[in-house]
């Protein structure tokens, strides 16, 4: 052990540029080793202090540019002193790569706010993605109250099923808005605007795309004909998911109850999907709520008329871990509902769903 | 009509019509607030605009000199990207950097309709691009980590054809 020790002690000095040698290595040594002292000063002739904030900032997003570090890596190299490469070598390289990095991403223009707003007075609902993902400031812009109150006031229409809570007299608040909007939207714009040769509904999304979301409701409801099988399925929480949004909450600090009230953001279905499925008969299912939806399987019945699902659920999302099993004969069709579609069952629309089949559950409500 | 001296950030200087130059809220509140007398022979720096910006923003206020003032902000009104006059159109067949000049420009004095001509070229522009190619279009710098890009595209999902 004392060999390695003595090793990694020539690395770090060699690399610090002192080029003396000691035999022996102490942890004052190291403590007060001249690491941080080396990277501070290169630092402060290298780059500005702006350039400098801006690495900072952007160090863990530098991680995941794997394949830019690599290159820019190779051309440190070549004006740096030849060292064998310790991994606090490549490390010291590293930031100063990025801040090199961070000087060239500099180039192009920044629009200002102002410019963002105005621009995003004329773009038309089904684009609004794109612009958002244009820069930091238009994405900015899609996340104010201006944004998305401007949007509902340009292009609602009133039709009927539409939940009160969504019309004009309700659309005042901030808290949860853009949700709304967003609701609505899909209410009036993109349901009017649907074009007659629209073959959308042919491509919609498989129930296998659900794996690994996790069950927090489930319900059924008998039609005249049929049964109707509900799967609440959210999306597992993921570590880095909301690293822009909270970026964004920190930089407005917003800690305060009050301002967290005018939060535009906030949707409690954010990440949800329902499995709808219609089934000729009543099946008997184990409760699988709070459990994560591992395996998919569809296949025929005999008769080769209707389908049967099983959905495989588990404690975790480590495939072939099944705990509990649903199965669901005499499939006639499914249908999968994301949190803005007009059908799915949000509290506020409940009792105004309108559902294709004319035996629906919701009919027997009214 | 009285004239007025407007200099450019590289010291430019342009004889220009009053009326014509408070078209520019800017313009006009530095009259007004600074009590410029029109018969002065002072001039009025405007060290953010350039001369050849300058000369296309005083082209644009003499054409639009006699259009009745722009309405106040509607929200509930559809704006419309489709009610570009052709001579605006022709006036702004530039490259992308003097439209953006334009814009700025037109910011920074608060000319209100050629900030919105200049802007609904850029929405027409933007549309049927990708992000990626309206970056590119206007040199725009791209601030976001592939992470989150993605999170931003997922965001938005809600407006993603299926």
């Amino acid at each position: 052990m004392p060999v390695l020790r003595k090793k990694s002690s020539k690395k770090v000095n060699a690399e610090n540029g002192s080029g003396n040698l000691i035999g022996d290595v102490t942890i004052d040594d190291f403590a007060n080793s001249s690491r941080t002292h080396g990277r501070f000063k290169k630092a402060m002739i290298n780059v500005s202090s702006e350039v400098k904030e801006a690495t900072t900032k952007k160090e863990s997003s530098w991680d995941e540019m794997n394949e830019s570090f690599q290159e820019s890596l190779g051309d440190s190299n070549k004006s740096k002193k030849h060292t064998k490469g310790s991994s606090t070598n490549q490390r010291r390289r590293k930031k100063t790569n990025s801040s090199e990095d961070a000087t060239q991403e500099e180039e192009g223009v920044d629009y200002p706010l102002d410019v963002w707003f105005i621009i995003s007075e004329y773009i038309r609902p089904e684009a609004v993605g794109k612009f958002a993902q244009i820069c930091r400031s238009s994405y900015h812009v899609v996340t104010t109250g201006k944004f998305w109150f401007h949007l509902y006031k340009t292009y609602y229409r009133y039709v009927p099923g539409l939940p009160e809570r969504l019309q004009p007299q309700c659309m005042v608040r901030l808290h949860g808005l853009r949700a709304c909007v967003i609701r609505t939207l899909h209410y009036t714009y993109f349901s009017l605007n649907k074009k007659d040769d629209d073959v959308s509904y042919l491509r919609q999304d498989q129930p296998h795309s659900l794996v690994k979301r996790q069950c927090c409701l489930m319900w059924h409801k008998e039609g005249k004909l049929r049964w109707y099988f509900y799967f609440k399925l959210k999306e597992l929480p993921k570590a880095n998911n909301k690293s822009l949004k909270l970026r964004t909450k920190i930089n407005g600090k917003k800690t305060d109850f009050l301002e967290m009230l005018e939060d535009v953001a906030v949707n409690s279905e954010e990440g949800c999907k329902i499995l709808r499925v219609t089934c000729l008969k009543y099946s008997m299912l184990p409760p699988v709520i709070g459990l994560i939806l591992q395996s998919v399987s569809m296949t025929l019945m005999p008769g080769f008329k209707d389908h049967r699902l099983q959905l495989g659920f588990g404690t975790s999302d480590v495939p072939n871990t099944l705990t509990n099993q649903v199965i669901l004969n005499d499939v006639v069709s499914y249908q999968i509902l994301d949190w803005w579609h007009p059908t799915y069952p949000h509290q506020d629309s409940i009792t105004t769903i309108q559902l294709p089949e004319s035996d629906s559950w919701d009919q027997s409500l009214l | 009509m009285p004239n007025i001296k407007l200099q450019s950030s590289d010291g430019e200087v342009f004889e220009v019509d009053v009326d014509i130059a408070k078209c520019s809220v800017t313009i006009k509140t530095m009259l007004e607030d600074l009590g410029m007398d029109e018969d002065e022979e002072e001039v009025v720096p405007l060290p953010n605009v350039n001369s050849a910006i300058l000369r296309k923003v005083i082209q644009w206020a003499t054409y639009h000199k006699d259009d009745p003032p722009p309405p106040e902000d509607d929200e509930n009104k559809d704006k419309r990207t489709d009610d570009i006059s052709s001579w605006d159109a022709d006036f702004l067949k530039v490259d992308q950097g003097t439209l953006y000049e334009l814009i700025l420009a037109a910011n920074y004095l608060d000319i209100k309709g050629l900030l919105e001509v200049t802007c609904k070229t850029v929405a027409n522009m933007i549309k049927g691009k990708t992000p990626e190619e309206v970056r590119k279009t206007f040199n725009i710098k791209n601030d976001f980590s592939p992470s989150e890009e993605e999170q931003v595209r997922k965001e938005n999902e809600w407006c993603e054809e299926k």
